[in-house]
């Protein structure tokens, strides 16, 4: 061990890349209506700009293995048992005309031209593979390329490099366990979100701006006279302090929706809400959300239930794509849903659905998706082959199942308004299906 | 050489001082430019051996054999390339500064009991001539009483991985009990063992028996749960009688046990035929109105509470030591029922044909790690390994098992998941040989029957290798094995820190050794490490680069603690107005094939604003307009313990001093501006509560 030193840093270069801007951001965001992100890295969108900026993403996915592959367009083929409650049109979606349960052809059309179904096998026969899945089998890589990564943490690492962020980690408003290098993210409910920045009307609220300035004056003299590390620290602390304020006044309107008390809180309605007024303010590059589609259905003797759900889970997509147009995100935000696997498309002895590692489905859109069915399955409820010129279905050559669920990631990194070789480097297997993407 | 140009796009600036990421080697550099012979690059072509030869914890190699191997010409180019890059290093200066004194017994005692230091305290290690003894004499005293057993709990439920991450209660084929009752069985769950190791701590017994103990710290409830995975098919094919007629059943709950004829104050239930699988659900208050004929309930269930449940609340409260012994072919008259409860209730040995020896076979273990058909216990394999050894496998490690017979071939088909499988696949027919995929005794012949039959258990792992015997053989080799001490030295100074230690740092190694060698006494090494430079921060460690002592934000667990124990109100987190916002402070945690624990520490703005929530929450729980510990007529001498006990600033007068001004003119702007006394000495506490002092570990 070696004597103690005196530090090397001055602490007024320290001071004069971060303390003193802080405020200043906090006052030109709350005047100028951007988010405060943005303000705090203006360079990262100016080496962006001449380029395509990358998308925010809302992901949806669920353990549970939703039967949201047995019903979308796509799967109504030959052989298969789709759910025989729901009735089934014809739809348009992109370019394509393609059967489909009514729920999903009764979409609005602006979203039914870019929503697509991204047809693929995760491997995936139980549930604890669920991190299996978000991993794409292992293909996606750790951001130095050794590891393994989820994909909306990677999706996350990929936009932050781009874009400006209060955080550069996934948001999870969803009870699924996502992990971020490794380490398990922490879940927020909306109905949590929405009491933390609503603020009450009472008098211990209305201190808060007194109370902000006693905290300044207490921490003035560690914030230029403390050690480097609590300097550093207290400086991070107290600029975390503004950000929050800046993002609650914001936030607070937007999750006014919410309703605590319903029957449904923090249910997939009240996290769409959350994942918009994220979105809309750069909290985060990803939102994990989780849209139920007739969930764990092994005991479903009817498939009521199955049917219920794929309407209520079409419409709480439809009201996702209201919100973003709404706050005028449509164009900036896609939207992607995987689970850990899909269903099979025959019925159990109860009548319900078991698990199918040999089929699922990716349900995207966003203004670089053309809608449409992307792959399909035959008539065991198994993924074909996927034509790399246009997206059909086939029997050989092309992307092979085995491959599928990484080429859907990478496909989903695409139309995200990634490079083919940041995607490349980062999923190691796989390949890009340029139709699904526009202008790709 | 070999066609590859390190020259282009400065690649090389990528290497150098890169943290490896592999298992084992993440205290190494890719190039070290400090030692270049350390370079993991240089080790990993072949072109060096591991520091520490085969007992080094890193043993990367690459490409994994049969794999051509790198010619012994491109292993020189390769190796003049990392020392050509690394001849002219800059000399690093961190610019180190020592944790001022105060800063560093706060955060020992925030993470050993979240109190305040008090000056004495303070002046006890000031004055003393070796700072480090005076600290280890001082944590010594510190490792005691309810408050240090809070803290150890909660770090003992990650590190054994005990705390649950799911309920699907598969082992029990199924519990359907909710609400209060629920909560009561996922608690002594994750406490049992838990409990267990505390004691040993305690008991200064060697703490590696974590690994392999028999005896368990139990409530009857923990008895019952795992005595019902303990069933041959024949038990499980028995039937159980449930009457609401006093008159039907047996007075005398032995009786009622005996003759299998139980009695419940619940009329509308009328009577039930149960087979025993259900027995479980009714001990706990549930009937199946399946089972009840000609009744309906309400959701099919009929539940009750438990002053009406054969279990009752003491059930759940009676911990004390118990004894697994282990025989596979125990008699069945030698065996207590799990719905035994009067002998459960007074036994202290349990015969078991189901091994419970360590960590690893807890109720709470199995069900954060189920398993299925597919991944046949290599979870519970990894998950083991991970817990106890804080270590995974990576296929390089070179040490092969002794026997290939177990490994699944068509799993370990290429090079890269042999490596791993060829370890891991023997060691899951240890859990293979007991349990059956739902972690119960095996029977039948379909998906609850034994797997993997007729194939031999073995052990490979960083340098061991045994085979055969069964579990009790598989925790004695996690117990003994070289990398046990190195583990937990691990764990809790990354606990300390938030961050890693550097684990080939002279000081660490040395408290691994001294661990090791005063027999695993836990409480030893804590006081030994805490008082190290490598959690303290006063002296500088050989290579301070890679030590991260951080300045951690207060998580959930340690942030309850300390407002508890700081402002003299217990269970603080479980007020109401608290509970419902605390889940927004994150906590550690752990997760599936993850090495190191989640411990969060930066102040992100959700974490900030959720700290805020909570402290105004607590802020109106605690200063109350009748209370005595911070009275608004009195308002100067609240404040005094706002700054000396919240704040814990009563070691440093002049920034205490000051705070308190500071904090005086708070409230004194609060009332001048209308606010009531109580809201304005309410403010000023939750100023305190937010600040970096109690929302930041290490200040």
């Amino acid at each position: 061990m070696n004597p103690k030193k005196s530090p090397v840093i001055s602490r007024r270069s320290f001071l004069s890349g971060s303390a003193a801007a802080s405020t200043g951001i906090l006052l030109r965001s709350l005047a100028t209506g951007i988010p405060p992100a943005l303000l705090m890295a203006p360079s990262k969108i100016n080496a962006q700009a001449a380029d395509v900026l990358p998308q925010t993403l809302i992901f949806s996915t669920s353990s549970r293995g939703d039967p949201v592959n047995v019903n979308c367009p796509g799967s109504y083929v030959n052989g298969v048992t789709n759910n025989p409650h729901l009735a089934v049109n014809e739809g348009g979606f992109g370019e394509q005309r393609v059967r489909a349960a009514a729920p999903w052809t009764g979409l609005p059309r602006a979203l039914r031209r870019r929503l697509a179904f991204f047809h693929h096998q995760t491997g995936a026969a139980a549930h604890p593979e669920q991190d299996l899945t978000m991993t794409l089998r292992g293909a996606a890589r750790g951001a130095a390329g050794n590891g393994v990564e989820m994909l909306p943490s990677l999706a996350a690492q990929m936009n932050a490099q781009h874009m400006a962020y209060l955080q550069s980690e996934p948001f999870v408003l969803s009870r699924q366990k996502i992990t971020y290098e490794n380490q398990p993210l922490q879940n927020a409910k909306p109905s949590e979100l929405k009491a933390l920045f609503s603020g009450s009307e009472d008098a211990l609220n209305d201190l808060r701006p007194l109370r902000d300035q006693t905290l300044n004056r207490l921490y003035g003299h560690m914030r230029n006279n403390g050690t480097q590390t609590q300097m550093r620290f207290v400086e991070r602390f107290l600029r975390g302090r503004d950000q929050a304020r800046a993002l609650g006044n914001d936030l607070a309107a937007q999750l006014d929706a919410i309703q605590p008390d319903a029957e449904d809180a923090d249910g997939a309605r009240d996290q769409i809400i959350a994942a918009v007024a994220l979105a809309s303010l750069q909290v985060t590059p990803v939102i994990v959300i989780s849209i139920p589609f007739g969930q764990d259905n092994h005991q479903d003797a009817d498939l009521s239930r199955e049917a219920e759900e794929t309407i209520s889970g079409a419409g709480h997509i439809a009201h996702l794509w209201r919100e973003l147009r709404a706050a005028n995100l449509h164009n900036n935000v896609t939207f992607a849903m995987m689970n850990v696997f899909g269903r099979r498309l025959y019925r159990n002895g109860r009548g319900g659905r078991d698990h199918n590692r040999h089929h699922s489905v990716m349900v995207a859109f966003g203004r670089q998706i053309n809608g449409g069915a992307y792959g399909g399955l035959d008539g065991e409820g198994r993924c074909r082959h996927i034509r790399l010129n246009n997206g059909r279905p086939t029997n050989r050559g092309g992307i092979a199942p085995e491959e599928s669920l990484a080429s859907a990631g990478k496909t989903l990194l695409k139309a995200m308004g990634h490079r083919n070789q940041a995607i490349n480097q980062r999923i190691s297997a796989g390949r890009i299906l340029n139709p699904f993407v526009a202008d790709a | 050489m070999g066609g590859l140009d390190l020259r282009p796009q400065n690649w090389a600036a990528t290497l150098v001082s890169a943290p490896a990421q592999s298992g084992g080697c993440r205290d190494r550099l890719l190039i070290d430019p400090r030692n270049p012979e350390r370079s993991l690059m240089l080790q990993a072509i072949g072109a060096v051996e591991p520091p520490n030869g085969d007992d080094d914890a890193c043993q990367l190699i690459m490409p994994l054999p049969p794999s051509p191997q790198i010619s012994e010409a491109d292993k020189a180019c390769i190796t003049d390339w990392v020392q050509q890059f690394a001849e002219a290093p800059e000399p690093i200066d961190n610019g180190f500064e020592a944790t001022p004194l105060r800063a560093s017994l706060q955060k020992v005692k925030t993470l050993m009991r979240g109190d305040a230091v008090t000056p004495a305290e303070l002046a006890q290690v000031r004055n003393a001539n070796n700072e480090q003894t005076a600290m280890r004499d001082l944590y010594r005293s510190w490792a005691e009483g309810d408050a240090f057993d809070t803290k150890m709990m909660n770090f003992l439920e990650v590190s054994l991985q005990q705390r649950l991450q799911n309920f699907e209660a598969e082992q029990f084929d199924r519990l359907r009990v909710n609400g209060s009752i629920r909560t009561r069985i996922q608690q002594v769950m994750e406490e049992s063992f838990v409990r267990t190791a505390l004691h040993m701590i305690h008991a200064g017994e060697p703490f590696n028996q974590v690994a392999r103990t028999q005896t368990w710290m139990v409530t009857t409830a923990n008895l019952v749960l795992l005595g019902y995975g303990d069933q041959t098919e024949a038990d499980r094919n028995q039937r159980h009688l449930v009457f609401t007629d006093p008159a039907d059943a047996p007075r005398r709950l032995r009786n009622q046990v005996d003759r299998r004829r139980w009695f419940i104050d619940r009329p509308e239930a009328g009577n039930c035929d149960l087979p025993q699988t259900a027995m479980i659900n009714f001990l706990f208050g549930v009937l199946r109105g399946s089972h009840c004929p000609d009744r309906e309930f309400q959701g099919n269930t009929l539940r009750s509470n438990l002053e009406l449940a054969p279990i009752n609340p003491e059930d759940f409260e009676d911990w004390r030591l118990v004894t697994f012994v282990y025989d596979r072919g125990h008699a069945a008259e030698d065996m207590i029922p799990f719905y035994d409860l009067p002998r459960l209730r007074a036994a202290e040995e349990i015969p078991t044909r189901l091994p419970r020896v360590g960590y690893f076979t807890t109720n709470a273990f199995f069900e954060n790690w189920l398993t299925n058909v597919d991944n046949q216990f290599r979870v519970a394999v990894n998950q083991s390994m991970l817990a106890g050894l804080q270590m995974e496998f990576v296929s390089s490690e070179p040490t092969d098992p002794l026997s290939t017979d177990a490994i699944d071939q068509e799993h370990a088909a290429t090079a890269e998941c042999y490596g791993c499988h060829r370890q891991i696949d023997p060691m899951r027919v240890y859990f293979s040989k007991s349990f059956n995929l739902n972690y119960q005794r095996p029977f039948g012949d379909e998906e609850d029957a034994p797997i993997l039959r007729g194939l031999r258990p073995g052990f490979a792992f960083r340098g061991v290798q045994r085979e055969g015997g069964d579990l009790r053989r598989f925790g004695r080799l996690i117990a003994e094995h070289p990398r046990f001490a190195a583990a937990w030295v691990q764990k809790l100074c990354s606990y300390a820190n938030s961050a890693r230690c550097n684990e080939t740092d002279p000081v660490f190694q040395g408290i691994v050794r001294r661990f090791r060698n005063r027999g695993f006494d836990f409480k030893t090494m804590m006081v030994e490490l805490y008082a190290s430079p490598l959690v303290s921060g006063r002296a500088e460690l050989d290579d301070e680069s890679n030590t991260a002592r951080r300045i951690s934000i207060t998580r959930r667990d340690h942030l309850c603690s300390l407002l508890s124990e700081r402002t003299g109100r217990a269970n603080l987190c479980a007020v109401r107005r608290i509970r419902s916002i605390i889940g927004l402070i994150p906590n550690d945690d752990f997760a599936r094939g993850a090495v190191e624990a989640t411990m969060p520490a930066r102040p992100s703005p959700i974490y900030l604003a959720a700290a805020e929530s909570v402290c105004n929450a607590v802020a109106r729980t605690v200063v109350t307009a009748n209370g005595n510990r911070y009275r608004t007529n009195r308002p100067g001498q609240a404040i005094d313990r706002i700054v000396n006990e919240l704040m814990a600033l009563s070691g440093e007068p002049a920034r205490a001093a000051r705070a308190h001004d500071i904090l005086t003119d708070h409230f004194d702007q609060a009332v001048a501006g209308g606010a009531d006394r109580l809201t304005a000495l309410r403010s000023t506490f939750a100023i305190a509560c937010v600040s970096p002092d109690v929302m930041g570990v290490g200040l």
